[in-house]
């Protein structure tokens, strides 16, 4: 099947004068702005988010309220085929930092659908 | 010579008289007017003594509700500091001269206030971060009240008295208490300060929030303070200073009770270097909201959060069952078990919360680590909630398990054993909030090893 590449340049949800997508509710408010819940159920489209240069940060709390539920919707492997990230900034070692930090959104997002964070392993069974 | 016209002398002597009369009910009504504007001033005067009669202050009723203060608190306008004003060693004296003095803020609207710190020998950031946010809190609600009259003023006005010892007056000059002051160039010098942040939590679009904004102009003001020393920090260093600054915005954003959350920074830093290292910076970051402990967020929603709760609860059983006596309270454990990743009182709401404190911490550790004991530099990040001060330093790093990071505050590395009792502590006096602040030395052959 062919799918429809859609770029989503991310710039106007960073704020003005951040360089930092940081925060769970500025994530959500940016997920309903996008309509992912409709575009998760659109198995046509692909998303390209574009990360815009001069970001410095991108924390895991925005990832989260931005995609979780994006998560919830399509499963891991489902996820990783429709949305991805394309980092603008050419400088490796902004790429690199920009890179880890969706890599802990991902695993943050991970391990909260597979259950693995809480106290359990430390409460004796 | 022209003989006078009686006709024309009458009708001038009309209009003098017309104009006499005119001059005389003018001046009866300008008489009129300058009563009719002291009575007025005395209504405005009476309605402005109604108004501040009446005034209640959201934030001194707060303190009360939390029985931070009782209404029956000693409210003299000159408030002598003790000798130890410190968060981190005299926290309970720190803590009652706070309560003296929103009491004498409070009651001594419109006057002077004087905070005497001449018998002062100590002081640290937190305790004076804190006093500051609390005096221009109510400055900002005596503003408000100021704009409902219009002939008194509540504005209050403060007066410092330096104190005899220099490294305690260095630090009133950097948490701003004092303009100027006269300090001899020795070990760390203040460099600058960012000032007083105050954000707003019910900024929740993305458009209006000013976290990111506060993030990044802290982080932009401590990289412009390095390059004056010749270096500044890499993308890897922007990127952990960011994680630390913004993700505690976060959390002071969702811990707060008055919509309201505060940020400061500051920079010191050695003039010279010692001959075998570069010179040394000390950052300092604080944060703060009044509201909510951590605990009491917990306590708050355990109805809905069973699942998290359940874990918190039955894990604190599990290491208070020891036979030997418990130092820690649920409180204390439960302030601990917040910070873990995952944990969150709001996770009812909605699952994937509870990575902020983790990334924060894991930021404070990334770049936090340089030390030097000879003088005395030690990296330390302190929370203060509710009666809880947990205190996070380069003994106990936070531990990888299955991909999920932890902070234990102890050496065997488990949550299932308690704690060091140095890093957890119950406090004498509740706190209304929570204040978190990390102290980071940097130094440029530090980082440069670091993040090459």
């Amino acid at each position: 099947m062919i799918m429809t590449e859609k770029a989503i340049d991310l710039a106007k949800f960073r704020g003005n004068q951040s360089t930092i997508f940081t925060g769970r509710p500025q994530g959500r408010s940016a997920r309903v702005d996008l309509k992912l819940d409709e575009l998760d159920k659109d198995g046509d489209i692909e998303i390209h988010f574009k990360v815009p240069k001069g970001t410095t940060s991108f924390n895991p709390s925005f990832y989260l309220g931005l995609l979780y539920t994006s998560y919830k919707n399509l499963g891991i492997e489902g996820f990783a085929n429709k949305y991805k990230f394309q980092i603008v900034d050419d400088d490796p070692s902004i790429r690199k930092v920009l890179e880890q930090n969706l890599e802990d959104g991902v695993r943050n997002a991970i391990n909260e659908l597979n259950k693995k964070t809480g106290l359990w392993p430390f409460i004796n069974k | 010579m022209k003989k006078p016209n009686k006709y024309n002398e009458l009708i001038l002597h009309r209009k003098r008289e017309k104009k006499r009369r005119r001059r005389g009910r003018l001046n009866k009504s300008f008489k009129g007017t300058f009563s009719i504007y002291e009575n007025e001033q005395k209504i405005r005067l009476q309605i402005d003594r109604k108004i501040w009669r009446e005034y209640n202050s959201p934030l001194y009723d707060f303190f009360v509700k939390k029985q931070f203060i009782t209404e029956e608190e000693d409210s003299s306008s000159h408030i002598v500091m003790p000798d130890d004003y410190s968060f981190c060693s005299n926290y309970e004296l720190a803590i009652e001269t706070i309560r003296k003095i929103i009491a004498a803020i409070f009651h001594n609207k419109g006057k002077e206030i004087v905070f005497d710190f001449s018998n002062c020998t100590f002081v640290d950031q937190p305790a004076l971060f804190v006093l500051q946010i609390i005096r221009l809190d109510f400055q900002e609600e005596f503003q408000k009240l100021d704009s409902r009259m219009r002939v008194l003023s509540s504005i209050i006005t403060y007066k410092v008295v330096h104190s005899k010892v220099e490294k305690v007056n260095k630090l009133l000059f950097v948490t701003g208490f004092v303009p100027q002051v006269d300090l001899k160039i020795e070990g760390l010098m203040p460099l600058t300060t960012i000032g007083y942040y105050k954000g707003n939590r019910s900024q929740k679009h993305y458009s209006e929030n000013r976290k990111g904004v506060i993030g990044t102009r802290i982080v932009a003001y401590i990289n412009q303070c390095l390059s004056a020393h010749g270096y500044t920090f890499n993308a890897d260093g922007i990127n952990y200073l960011d994680g630390l600054v913004s993700e505690i915005l976060n959390n002071a954003e969702d811990h707060s009770a008055f919509n309201t959350y505060y940020a400061t920074a500051n920079l010191l830093g050695e003039l010279k270097s010692n001959g075998t290292d570069s010179v040394v910076g000390e950052m300092n970051l604080s944060f703060m909201n009044f509201g909510d402990s951590f605990f009491e967020g917990f306590e708050e929603t355990k109805l809905k959060n069973t699942d998290v709760y359940n874990q918190m609860d039955t894990l604190y059983k599990q290491v208070t069952a020891s036979k030997f006596r418990n130092p820690f309270s649920k409180e204390n454990l439960f302030t601990l078990y917040a910070l873990q990743e995952g944990m969150s009182r709001l996770k009812f709401e909605e699952e994937s919360r509870g990575t902020g404190t983790t990334k924060f911490i894991n930021s404070f550790f990334a770049f936090g680590d340089y030390e030097d004991d000879e003088r005395d530099y030690h990296p330390i990040l302190v929370l203060l909630s509710g009666a809880t001060q947990l205190i996070c330093d380069n003994k106990y790093k936070p531990f990888e398990r299955d991909g999920v990071f932890f902070v234990s505050l102890n050496s065997e590395k488990t949550l299932g054993k308690p704690p060091e009792k140095s890093n957890l502590k119950t406090l004498g006096y509740y706190f209304p909030g929570t204040v978190l602040t990390a102290r980071i030395y940097l130094n440029q052959d530090h980082l440069k090893r670091k993040f090459k």
